[in-house]
């Protein structure tokens, strides 16, 4: 049987009195990609954040590989690209610059850098705007060079907040082709969402969480077979009915 | 992985904010000049109307070019906490392959070297400006070499300190205001430790608690000479130890804050 690139164990987070996490697990498999669904205040950004060594857990473990990440935190930094939920490219460096320090950060030499920055136009169209400077982009240009960031250095497992809130439909769109792209190359996908036709297009499994708990774990298709619904937006309203 | 890989991550986000520093040293050199100038035309041709010797002008510029860095890296607090209240460039710092308090010691170190760029200078375009009314005679380059180090990693430090306890952007006035000027002030800026000595031990004794006694008192130790000033390896010693101080438990309380791996 072959071992999950990503195990979660009973993961807790908890703020003061507030508990954020309440014993969270799951696995990700090689080029799964998983979506966290769940309404605002889910649970689902404080839990990648902890997945990307942004924040620490609690209690509980994360395994990458079989093994404690926190072992070696910067080994397997060095295998995840995290883009938040908020872009925060420098606003005083051109994106390129910003491509350039990012792989130069993992590592990579100039040659390197150079045949990525044409791999990643080839697949975003973002050589137009490398010259300017975050702030002069729009949201969806800025969403589309924080994914190009994430991927600078060749991540084997992408997490990815949020990253189509507020984008015009046709830019979900392309960034949803992306998703698929980077899940055809091998590559794991933790994609956090409220948006369900996003789930249910891009999730090899949706994890529904809520108040810090996981309610279920399945693919998109069982979960509307078994709750006998057209979409998994109607699945989703019935889990969250039956909670209220 | 190993510590070779760290610091070539350490070196790139130096990079990174010497690349930023470069697109504004120009208006930062000019606001320096304004103060220093200024400042020392005053103390040099006006105030010996008043009665104060003539060679105050040195000491004040000397004063000048110990303290220049601390107004430098106020707006670095400003950035930082601005940053760590908006845009957020530090959360993805913080995810990059290298344990996480390397970051805070990778802007102490950018923060001690844009200080270093900056105060360098005050001293030898002030001789050039003001000539014969800067005795620079005593001046032991080494020294003040030294000395310009250790002043710089102490505001470095200083800086990612304050960063770690002020609450919010609103906030930093009132902490520069009630705490850091205090304490620049009642650390020698004006007067010498051995004056403040002669008029209340106590108070002598009190003001070496204050880091800043250190850095003013060494510096103008290494550009005036020894007599009249505390020991200026003592200073330099003192300011590298402080420095120690404020960076680690200004890195601990930023770890507290930001709640970071």
């Amino acid at each position: 049987m072959s071992q999950s690139l990503l195990q979660v164990k009973d993961l807790k987070k908890q703020y003061g009195s507030h508990h954020a996490l309440k014993g969270v697990s799951f696995s990700i498999e090689p080029g799964e990609v998983f979506c966290l669904l769940g309404v605002n205040g889910a649970g689902k950004t404080t839990l990648s954040s902890i997945i990307a060594t942004l924040h620490p857990a609690t209690s509980g473990d994360v395994l990458y590989e079989g093994k404690s990440i926190y072992n070696d935190v910067p080994s397997y930094r060095q295998q995840i690209g995290y883009c938040a939920q908020k872009p925060n490219l420098n606003p005083l460096l051109t994106v390129k610059e910003n491509l350039y320090f990012a792989g130069k950060y993992f590592g990579m030499s100039d040659d390197q850098i150079n045949s990525r920055l044409v791999e990643l136009h080839q697949r975003l169209g973002i050589d137009e705007y490398l010259s300017f400077k975050s702030d002069e982009l729009s949201g969806g240009w800025k969403q589309r060079f924080m994914i190009a960031r994430t991927l600078m250095h060749n991540p084997r497992l992408v997490i990815l907040d949020e990253p189509t809130v507020g984008l015009d439909p046709d830019i979900r769109r392309q960034l949803w082709y992306y998703i698929q792209h980077i899940k055809s190359q091998g590559v794991s996908v933790l994609l956090t969402t409220h948006y369900l036709d996003e789930a249910e297009n891009l999730a090899d499994r949706v994890c529904v969480l809520s108040q810090g708990e996981v309610k279920l774990i399945d693919t998109p298709k069982n979960l509307m077979k078994s709750f006998d619904k057209k979409n998994l937006e109607e699945v989703f309203l019935q889990l969250t009915r039956k909670e209220g | 992985m190993q510590i070779s890989q760290f610091i070539h991550t350490m070196y790139y986000l130096v990079n990174t904010q010497y690349r930023i520093f470069l697109q504004t040293i120009k208006d930062k050199y000019i606001d320096l000049f304004i103060w220093v100038i200024a400042m020392a035309a005053v103390t040099i041709y006006l105030l010996p109307s008043f009665g104060l010797a003539t060679s105050y002008g040195t000491f004040m510029i000397a004063s000048m070019a110990a303290s220049a860095g601390l107004f430098e890296q106020f707006s670095s607090t400003v950035n930082l906490i601005g940053d760590f209240e908006g845009d957020n460039i530090t959360s993805f710092y913080l995810t990059l392959p290298m344990p996480s308090w390397m970051v805070f010691l990778s802007y102490g170190i950018f923060y001690a070297f844009n200080t270093m760029v900056l105060t360098a200078f005050v001293l030898p375009i002030s001789k050039l400006i003001f000539w014969n009314h800067l005795n620079v005679s005593q001046l032991n380059v080494l020294k003040y070499g030294l000395m310009l180090f250790a002043t710089s990693s102490f505001y470095a430090s200083f800086t990612l300190w304050m960063a770690s306890f002020v609450a919010s952007l609103q906030r930093v006035g009132s902490v520069w205001m009630r705490f850091t000027f205090p304490i620049w002030t009642f650390g020698a800026f004006q007067y010498s430790y051995a004056v403040l000595f002669d008029l209340n031990p106590w108070l002598g004794y009190a003001s070496l608690l204050n880091p800043m006694t250190y850095v003013m008192e060494g510096t103008r130790a290494a550009v005036l000479g020894q007599e009249g000033s505390l020991n200026v390896w003592m200073c330099i010693a003192l300011t590298f130890i402080f420095s120690l101080l404020f960076a680690s438990h200004g890195i601990y309380r930023i770890k507290r804050r930001l709640d970071y791996v």
